[in-house]
């Protein structure tokens, strides 16, 4: 197994300066594992098991959150431990399909800078924001909006995003900060779901089988819980690791 | 419902018992849960989540982001207590909840809603501006007002699709039953535009599926005269979107009147961001057009023209030409690393 300096590296963090594994190789914003929301469960990570990952196939997120100043600031607190929280699901529940989640980078866009965009009143303005803005690296955009006023949608992502980055559609919307925790962290994994080429399972009907049901592209409507519905099968996992936002081992 | 016992700690929108919903809606100390509960009735009941956003948005001392649901649900039902309710809640708004009242009112108002936002005052390039611009815009175009029409500005450019890296659209029937069936939710996109069932093209730009509807006035007979005297909002494209399983707009076609042989033919999304410029001329019951100008980084270098035939509604395009690189014009920006 090769080391954090070197797996680092190889996921394009910077490592000529104090670097934090928990910042850096896990990607947490607060430089700390997230509390589960369920005070029965401790959440915990492993060094080796990030090392293993990146030996394989993984993807880079770029975590972008806008309008969050312009929440109170508890609610801002709040909305951080959501951010880390669902780095921390998305890259356990990606790693049932063997796909790792590497180099995790989080950019503002402060609610002057969105021209409203942080309060999203249509799809439409969806597109909006994601064609004002990218991160010209090789990460997948994530845009974390302070709030959404349509009820139409919780999320919207291309199937499949671009490849090209400053693309059309380079970049998904994974949800808002008024969303609890675990469905914030389902928006956003089931959005990247969408945006690596995976469809829903079902189609008008929802899927008779709890596994079906379980299975993280679910729509809402059908999903059993934002919590266990997460599950990936094998022909999931393919598609997504084939696609070209998903990058080499280290 | 208090903060130690939150709505659905592990459970998703459509989980919610409908009791919970009454009791989250009956308290809006908890906004969240109380926002959430009326997303949720709007997509389960939309008439009962309509009477709800109602009298949420009467309620001047509910919470802004809630009043914000509610004023963007109102803005899909084109009915007059909705209008109403809408230009009564423009005076003493707040900047962020008149964003959406002034956009609700521009897809669903007519004369007197225009008469209304034209005495509201704000700030200039905030986003209550720009939705309140636009408002007034889609307003003249569908009432067929010349007062606020659109003229490609300087971002609209004339980019042609590189010769090496453009490719050629198809447009297939959408066909009156699959468009009839989806009529309920494109009414929600449109709910005060009447969309000729026989028209509709469908399309794929990028992995998404998208629809091009023309407005059944402009193919009713004389239509085509008409359309060369008074500014249009002549269809609309939308694009599907996988998540929520719907067509959502994704631009106005708008086209400007003045009684010359050739109009100014333009195409703006829902937020009034304008993304392509061309050009109409009418021949008889023949609509021809042309789109030539695009707005990086909101729309690729394009190429097309096309026939509407007013007397049956028939659509045709002879060339459609989209440029695949991106990277002509405006980048996009780049957000702060933290």
């Amino acid at each position: 197994m090769k080391s954090v300096k070197t797996t680092l590296n190889c996921i394009g963090v910077n490592t000529n300066r104090n670097i934090s594994v928990l910042g850096d190789l896990f990607g947490f914003l607060q430089h700390r594992v997230p509390r589960d929301p369920d005070p029965s469960v401790k959440a915990s990570v492993s060094v080796q098991a990030q090392l293993r990952a990146m030996v394989g196939r993984h993807i880079h997120l770029n975590m972008i959150t806008v309008g969050f100043d312009a929440l109170s600031a508890s609610d801002q607190q709040t909305a951080a431990n959501k951010v880390d929280y669902a780095v921390y699901r998305t890259r356990n529940i990606f790693a049932q399909a063997a796909l790792g989640v590497g180099r995790v980078e989080h950019y503002v866009i402060s609610a002057a800078q969105s021209n409203g965009r942080d309060d999203l009143g249509s799809e439409g303005e969806a597109d909006d924001l994601s064609d004002e803005w990218s991160v010209p690296n090789n990460g997948i955009d994530v845009f974390l909006v302070r709030n959404i006023s349509d009820s139409d949608y919780i999320g919207i992502s291309p199937v499949p995003g671009d490849c090209d980055k400053g693309d059309k559609d380079d970049g998904l919307i994974g949800g808002e900060s008024n969303l609890g925790f675990e469905s914030f962290s389902r928006t956003v994994a089931h959005e990247l779901g969408h945006f690596l080429d995976l469809s829903h399972n079902h189609g008008d009907s929802c899927p008779t089988t709890t596994d079906g049901q379980n299975n993280l592209m679910a729509q809402c409507r059908c999903a059993l819980s934002a919590r266990t519905s997460v599950q990936l099968t094998s022909s999931q996992g393919s598609t997504m690791r084939g696609r070209c936002q998903v990058h080499d081992g280290c | 419902m208090k903060n130690e016992e939150p709505l659905f700690p592990a459970q998703l929108p459509h989980d919610i018992p409908e009791q919970k919903i009454r009791e989250a809606l009956a308290d809006f100390d908890q906004v969240e849960w109380a926002s959430l509960a009326l997303k949720t009735l709007n997509q389960r009941s939309p008439e009962q989540g309509l009477i709800e956003a109602r009298t949420i948005l009467k309620d001047r001392k509910a919470p802004e982001r809630i009043r914000s649901v509610a004023s963007v649900e109102l803005g899909k039902h084109s009915d007059a207590k909705s209008e109403e309710l809408l230009i009564d809640t423009l005076k003493g708004a707040s900047p962020a909840l008149l964003k959406h009242v002034a956009k609700s009112l521009g897809q669903i108002g007519g004369k007197k809603a225009l008469k209304e936002l034209e005495k509201v005052k704000v700030p200039d390039d905030t986003p209550a501006a720009v939705a309140l611009r636009f408002a007034k815009t889609l307003i003249s175009y569908r009432i067929g007002s010349n007062a606020y029409l659109l003229e490609p500005s300087r971002q609209i450019k004339r980019l042609e699709p590189a010769t090496t890296q453009r490719t050629h659209i198809e447009f297939n029937e959408i066909g009156r039953e699959r468009l009839e069936v989806a009529l309920p939710s494109v009414r929600r996109q449109l709910p005060a535009i009447d969309v000729d069932v026989k028209s509709g093209l469908r399309f794929m730009c990028g992995a998404s599926e998208h629809w091009v509807l023309v407005n059944a006035e402009v193919v009713q007979t004389g239509s085509a005269a008409a359309l060369r005297k008074r500014p249009f909002i002549a269809g609309a494209i939308l694009k599907y979107r996988v998540c929520s399983d719907h067509y959502s707009l994704d631009e106005y076609i708008l086209t400007n009147g003045g009684g010359k042989d050739e109009m100014t033919l333009v195409g703006v999304r829902g937020s009034g961001v304008m993304v392509h410029a061309g050009v109409v001329s009418v021949h008889d019951r023949a609509v021809r057009f042309k789109l030539q100008s695009s707005n990086p980084p909101y729309s690729r270098p394009i190429d097309l023209s096309g026939t509407l035939d007013t007397a049956d509604g028939r659509l045709s395009f002879s060339q459609v030409l989209v440029g695949t690189s991106w990277k002509i014009g405006a980048k996009p920006l780049v957000p702060r690393r933290v």
